[in-house]
Formats: structure tokens, sequence, C-alpha cells
């Protein structure tokens, strides 16, 4: 098999990195990607990357959590174990909506924010390569994987013709 | 440039920063050893802090009657103060996800700094209900459902205080799942300039390893935005509910439906208060002027003057509906509350620092005033502090029964109590400020003006 590495072309100012970003998009790379200090506007439509279905999963343990506080409130009062309480109905719907309420906030927030690092950003991971310490300073990447010394040849070659103000090449998976 | 921007005559980051200068000047406070203001401020607010501890400690030792809480004010300081943290705690949520729904880009300066805030106002918060309880060990059976061999016995979901619980408790957890996102990608630029490797290591594990890949902002941004869209009616929700714990009572001077709007503005108002404050001193002791900017504070003081007058508004409010309802109990409250001889000091206090002199705000000169803004912003404070003391005690003190009628005061120990959690306050916020980004770099850098060519750093 052969050894993968990556290219790494680095640009210092948004506007050229986003021009060239959608030029690697235009070259259809198999594996690639952009590395960036902040969330540069515009980067979605330049790495052509589809909207994230992160709100899908939010929706689910929205609903998750909707559901899980109604039955613990209901369950409790009207099944488990019902007490009179100063002559409430045991199913006193209007006053279970606060918790509802916050189970299903707690729930899809707290879904969110764990699906979108373990499953989307697959973090935490300590192993993958940080091909620059200012790439999260001051300095624009796009990072394309290559196996080959020839493939990397083209690579580099691509990259000098889109303006890569520095061209790097790192051992390893993207 | 687009219409928002050329509505924005001054910028939101002054000193013609690069993206650079902006990563130093943040992470110079975490870089650096700390100032001898820096040591003062934090062995004063940790002795402070300690005080609290062995007070509370001592409390709990010989039994909550120490407190000033007694036939008929049985909430006592315990539950104004609770009140007070919980409401500073609401301008963080406000600026951290109402304005960034609402695309005001000036939030980027503050937000970090006025999230742990909420975090730590909230912790604060926390402590009081469970002294008051006088056994905070038994708070679990008390506060949580959780299975038991007691029937099982459950925990009555019909009563405010368990929805408060609830409110709390995720509003505690929604606030740090958001601030610990926004603090991911800051921490990985603290880890990728650490020079040493103890630091390389703890800012790395804290950052998870984040690299900052394109796809990886496409979700990171989708997260943020639901999390926002969440934390939003989430804020809304904590007060109100924590006004339930009143409204939903037969008390005069409680049960009304104008409480949740009026204690969500009265948090909103506090909130602003206390990061105006501490932003004050913040830029001045870490030399962030050139982000927290005359700009920022400006804004904060506009909404502070905004949700000063909506508070004031309720006051009134508050008295019209009283004379309106014809209720004789409901008219006499509000005659004692403002008139009358227990707590008419206590009214005027909230009115003259609630209502009267955020009204300076209307000067532009003034909101641009720092000694100005930091003067009223305390008084803001002790104002709100003062409501929920007024609410509290006025309401309590005279009740239904006359010879019940009792005048409650604060006695030594919840001064102590009470001033030791703003030592706690304040230690958190110290420590924050030396081990953690106070402003979020990613955030301040997406809305500088870019580079306009290719410059090469060493």
């Amino acid at each position: 098999m052969v050894k993968k590495s990556c290219v790494v072309g680095y640009y210092f100012t948004p506007d050229s990195f986003l021009e060239a970003s959608a030029r690697v998009r235009d070259r259809k790379f198999q594996s690639w990607d952009t590395f960036t200090p902040f969330p540069v506007h515009g980067l979605e439509e330049a790495m052509g990357v589809k909207r994230s279905w992160l709100p899908y999963v939010s929706f689910v343990a929205g609903l998750a959590g909707l559901g899980g506080g109604a039955f613990l409130t209901i369950w409790t009062h009207y099944f488990s174990w019902p007490m009179n309480i100063s002559g409430k109905p045991h199913f006193a719907l209007p006053a279970y909506i606060p918790v509802i309420f916050e189970t299903t906030v707690l729930l899809a927030g707290v879904t969110t924010v764990a699906f979108m690092f373990t499953y989307f950003l697959k973090l935490p991971n300590y192993f993958k390569p940080i091909f620059h310490p200012d790439l999260t300073c001051d300095r624009f990447a796009v990072a394309i994987e290559v196996s080959g010394q020839e493939e990397a040849e083209t690579v580099r070659k691509f990259l000098r013709d889109i303006q890569a103000a520095e061209i790097h090449e790192v051992e390893g998976a993207l | 440039m687009n219409t928002a921007q050329a509505f924005d005559k001054e910028p939101l980051v002054e000193g013609e920063k690069t993206y650079r200068q902006v990563s130093d000047d943040v992470c110079r406070p975490l870089e650096s050893f700390p100032t001898r203001l820096w040591y003062v401020c934090f062995l004063v607010s940790l002795t402070v802090m300690t005080m609290g501890f062995g007070l509370i400690g001592y409390m709990i030792y010989k039994g909550v009657g120490m407190s000033g809480i007694r036939n008929p004010v049985n909430w006592g300081m315990m539950i104004v103060t609770f009140v007070f943290w919980v409401g500073i705690g609401h301008a963080g949520t406000l600026i951290s996800a109402i304005l960034f729904l609402f695309r005001q880009n000036w939030r980027t300066a503050i937000n970090r700094s006025a999230e742990a805030m909420t975090i730590f106002a909230v912790m604060c918060a926390g402590i009081f209900p469970l002294i008051h309880t006088g056994r905070p060990w038994y708070s679990a059976y008390w506060l949580f459902p959780y299975p038991n061999q007691m029937g099982p016995l459950w925990i009555n979901f019909r009563s405010p205080l368990i929805w408060d619980v609830f409110a709390v408790s995720t509003y505690f957890t929604i606030s740090l799942v958001f601030w610990y996102t926004g603090l991911v990608p800051d921490l990985a630029t603290v880890r990728d300039r650490a020079k040493n490797w103890v630091r390389k290591l703890v800012y790395g594990v804290l950052s998870l390893g984040w690299r900052g890949s394109g796809r990886g902002w496409n979700h990171y941004e989708v997260a943020y935005t639901i999390l926002a869209g969440l934390a939003t009616p989430l804020v809304i929700s904590v007060h109100s509910i924590v006004s339930f714990d009143f409204a939903v009572s037969l008390i005069p001077g409680w049960h009304t439906t104008i409480f949740p709007p009026y204690f969500v503005a009265g948090a909103i108002f506090s909130g602003f208060a206390m990061v105006v404050t501490l932003l004050v001193i913040a830029r001045q002791v870490f030399n962030l002027k050139e982000y927290i900017t005359l700009r920022h504070l400006e804004n904060m003081n506009k909404v502070i003057l905004a949700t000063g007058m909506l508070v004031g508004l309720a006051y009134g409010i508050e008295f019209f509906i009283a004379w309106y309802s014809g209720v004789p109990y409901e008219r006499f409250i509000f005659m004692e509350r403002a008139f009358g001889e227990y707590y008419a000091w206590a009214y005027w206090i909230m009115v003259s620092c609630n209502v009267i002199t955020p009204q300076f705000f209307w000067f532009k000169s003034i909101r641009r005033n720092i000694v100005f803004m930091f003067i009223l912003s305390i008084s803001v404070n002790i104002g709100m502090w003062f409501e929920r003391f007024v609410i509290v005690a006025t309401s309590l003190a005279n009740d239904y029964l006359p010879s019940s009628w009792r005048y409650f005061s604060l006695t030594k120990w919840d001064l102590g109590v009470l001033i030791g959690s703003f030592g706690m306050f304040f230690t958190l916020f110290l420590l924050f400020c030396r081990f953690l980004p106070t402003i979020a770099m990613a955030e301040v850098k997406s809305v500088m003006p870019p580079p306009q060519r290719e410059t090469h750093h060493g």
C-alpha cells in the first residue's frame, strides 16, 4: 500500500483563500479539506459542502426530551403514585409544561453538541497532524490528500497555479 | 460591504489589528505571569469566598435559625439572593444567544466573558436554596425524581419550586455547553501557541484536537446556531419560572400575571449592569480597551436604559393593577411597600437605583463615560438586589394575620454569606481571566476587516 500524505497550500488572506478553495473544489479531489482560524464567510460555497443535517438530530433529540419529560411527570403523578396535593388533579398537564420544556431543551442542546463533536468532527482525536500552528491564528490552508510521489507533484503544481503562498507536504492521512 | 457594515461608523476592533495581534493581545494574560493587581484581587476574593463557605458550614452545623428567616418571612435573604444571582446570569445568555440570532456583531468581543459570568452567577445562585433547606445533604431527595423505596414517593412536579430545579439546572448545563463549544477553537489557538509541554497538554486535551477544518466549521456553525435558538427560549423560561415561585402563590403582591415579563426584564437589566461592572475592570486590567471599546459599553448601557424603563413600567403597572383589582389585600401591600413603616426605605432605594439613576444614560456623554457608567452599573446591581428584597420581605412581613406581622432584617451571618457569594463569583471570574481566553478570538477575527494583501510572518 502506498503511504498517504497531504500537500498543504497556505494563504494569508481570506479572499485569496476562498478563491483557491473554489478552484480545488472544481478539481474534484478524492479527499481534501481546508483549515482556517475562524469560520470564513462563504466557505461552504467555496468548498461545495452540503448543509449539515445536524438540525434533524437536534429535532429528534428534542422530541425524545419532550417525550421523556412528559413520561416522567405523567407517569410519576398519574400511574406510579398518585398523590392529592392541595386538590390539584393528578393529570395536571399545564403544571407539567415547565418541566417538559426544560427536558426538551436540555436533551436537544446536549445531544446537538455531543453529536456535532463526536460524529461530524470525529473529536476528541489527538492524533491527527496539525499542519501549522498558525492555522488557528492567521493562516488559511487547503490540504489535499495524495498517495505517492507522482500525485504529490501534480498537486504541488496545481497549488502553485492557484497562487498558494507556501506549500508543504506532511506525512499521514488527512 | 453590506448594509449593516455601512451603518457601522465605529470599528468593532480599534487600532487596525491583524489577526495575529488579536491572538497575541487576548492570550497575553494567559501566557505571562499575572500582575500584582490580579494577585491582590484574587487573594481578597478568595479570602471572602473562604469566609462565606466557613459561615455556610457553621450555619448548617448550628441550624438555619442563624439566618434572619423567621415566621412570617420564611424566604429571607436566601431566596432574595438566589433570585438576584440567577438574574445576573441572564445577560450572558442574552448576549451569546439572542444577540447572535439578531446578528449583532458587537457581541463577539463580550460574549465569552458574559457567558462565563452567567455560569459563575448560576453557581452562586445554586448555593442559596440549598442552604435554605437547612439540610442540603437531603437535596437529592427533595429536588430530583430518583427511584426510591418509599412507594416510590416522587417529587411534586406541580410545584413551581420543582420547575425551578429543572429550569436552573438545565440553564446551567446548556450555558456550560454553549460556553465550551465557543471555547474549543480558541483553546486550540492557545494550544498551538504554547511554548511548554504542560500548557500544550492541558489546552490540547481541552481543545479536543480541534484543527479548524472547513468541513468541521460547517457543522460547528450549525450547532452553534441551534444552541442559540434553544438558549433563547430557555433564558426567557428560566426567570419566568423563577417568577412562578412567587406568582403561583396566593400572596398579595406576588400573585400577578405581570411577574414573568417583569422578572425577565429585571434579570437582563441587572445582568447587563454586572457585565458593564466586570468589563470596565477587565478591559483596564488586561489591557483589552481596543477590543471592548466604548462602542460595546455604550450599546450595553442602552440596553440597561431600555430594560430599566421596562422595570420601571412594571413597578407602575403593579400599583395600578393593585388599585384597579379592588382587592383590599393587594392595595394594602402596595401601600405598605411604598409608604409603610417597615420597608419604604428599601422600596425607595430600589426605585432610585433602578428607575431614576439609569435615566442618565439618555445622554451620550454619560453612556461613554467610564467612571459614570461604573458607578451607575453598581447602583443598578444594588437596586436589583433590593428589588428582590422588597418583593420577598414586604409581601411576607405583613401577611393576612396582623398578629403575626414581623419585621425581617438580615443577621450578620446573612450578610457574611451574601458577601461570601460575591467572593466566590469574583474568584471564579479572576481564574477565568487568568486561564481562558476572555475574548472569543475566532469570532472577533470573523468580524474584523480582512487583510488585503499576502503577508508573511516569521
